[in-house]
């Protein structure tokens, strides 16, 4: 071990004189001048020594600046991603909330306007029975208490005219009491309608979206708008097929 | 004009040459702006010609040791660019390693596209060969003489610049203490190696 560092050293120092300018006349160098030699490239190669150090030290440095950066990147890239995919979700959900069946219905719906006549501005009416009284609330805005008034007339038996049905219905509507609106306009439609017939297949399409009963309400829909060039609100109708078609 | 890039300071390459040359308390931070600013484009050269991280490491440092020792030695020409420079030098390097290695089979690198540059047969003095030889020394030499000499001798300060990172009084004793360590060295080389053995073996 002692024989092969000391080979080490023999070579370094022989590489090393041939370096020095003394190598040109090795033959004359002298004991002192080698001890001299050796002195100077030791100190060198301390300093280098030293200076190694001071780069392995800058390196370890760097590279560990790299890692973390690299570690920055990756968390920035997570972050980019985790916030656009959050953010497209967002916005899907956003547009799903939007254009859903049951916001298309409130987006569209108004109760009909009444055209029950009075005859002194906001007098009662002449007939005073069960469903006038219901009519004028209606009239009035007053839904609950107009499907309350038609409630009793149904109790009593009373026979409604179309057009009442579709007041009833509305008023219906108007209380969130879908299904049995359902039930009422699908009944007029069955018939032809009478004087509310094109309102009754719009009337009839939003009680479908609001009940969820997509597939319906886009099928009378399309039926509609393909079939007719003017109808009560044809309109609004191509717009909610578009609205429903982004679903 | 020096510039701050981030935490780290920028320097033209004639400024990097001035510091150097000048012995200059900066020198630490030029050593650091090259490294940190070279060491990537000497990688993309090594690790292209079969070399890894390891390799990479070695070879810069030494490129950046010559490079260093030429300034110091007023050895380096102000108009060649310091990149090129240690390209070069790196290339020249990793050549010689890959040759010493029997690894070179396609020897690409031959090209002339760069500045030719000799390589004096003290800048291609293997690490493990100097290793061993500093290991030596420095057992015997102490912590304080080792500073000073290299210091004084290497880092061509100046002896008012070592008395205040020594922390002596004044350059006398500073200067003392130079005299007094080289004595030491030479003491141990003289005990550690068999001069008249190897002045045979040279001859």
């Amino acid at each position: 071990m002692i024989e092969k560092k000391r080979n080490i050293i023999i070579r370094y120092l022989k590489s090393l004189l041939e370096t020095h300018e003394h190598a040109k006349s090795q033959h004359s160098l002298n004991e002192e001048d080698l001890a001299d030699l050796i002195t100077d490239e030791s100190i060198r190669s301390l300093g280098r020594s030293e200076l190694r150090q001071k780069m392995h030290a800058i390196h370890n440095d760097m590279i560990a600046r790299e890692k973390r950066r690299d570690r920055l990147k990756w968390i920035l890239l997570l972050v980019a991603v985790f916030i656009g995919v959050g953010g497209f979700l967002l916005i899907k959900s956003i547009g799903s909330k939007t254009d859903a069946p049951a916001n298309i219905y409130a987006a569209y719906f108004e109760p009909y306007p009444s055209l029950f006549e009075q005859k002194n501005g906001n007098e009662a009416p002449v007939d005073s029975s069960i469903l006038s009284q219901a009519m004028k609330a209606y009239a009035n805005g007053q839904y609950k208490l107009a499907n309350e008034a038609f409630q009793i007339a149904e109790n009593q038996g009373i026979d409604f005219n179309q057009p009442q049905r579709f007041y009833r219905a509305m008023s219906l509507m108007s209380i969130n009491q879908t299904e049995k609106a359902i039930e009422i306009l699908l009944s007029l439609k069955n018939e032809g309608g009478g004087p509310f017939e094109e309102q009754v297949v719009w009337f009839l399409s939003l009680a479908y979206l609001k009940t969820n009963q997509v597939d319906k309400a886009k099928q009378m829909l399309r039926a509609t708008v393909d079939s007719t060039v003017s109808h009560f609100n044809r309109k609004e109708m191509v717009e909610v097929l578009e609205r429903l078609s982004l679903n | 004009m020096m510039k701050r890039a981030g935490n780290r300071q920028d320097y033209t390459d004639e400024e990097v040459v001035r510091i150097l040359r000048k012995r200059s308390s900066e020198e630490d931070k030029v050593i650091e702006y090259l490294y940190t600013t070279h060491y990537g484009m000497i990688k993309k050269l090594i690790r292209s010609r079969g070399g890894n991280d390891q390799d990479v490491q070695d070879i810069f440092q030494d490129a950046l040791l010559v490079f260093y020792e030429r300034v110091k030695s007023d050895d380096f020409k102000t108009q060649a660019k310091i990149g090129t420079y240690l390209y070069t030098v790196s290339r020249n390097l990793w050549v010689n390693r890959l040759k010493k290695n029997m690894k070179l089979v396609h020897d690409d690198m031959r090209e002339e596209r760069y500045p030719a540059l000799t390589l004096l047969p003290k800048d291609q003095l293997t690490r493990a060969e100097e290793n061993a030889f500093v290991k030596l020394i420095l057992n015997a030499l102490g912590d304080d003489c080792k500073k000073v000499l290299t210091a004084a001798v290497y880092l061509d300060k100046s002896m008012k610049a070592i008395a205040q990172e020594m922390g002596y009084d004044n350059e006398q004793i500073a200067r003392n203490k130079k005299y007094k360590c080289l004595q030491k060295l030479k003491k141990i080389i003289e005990e550690s190696i068999d001069l008249t053995a190897l002045l045979n073996e040279l001859r």
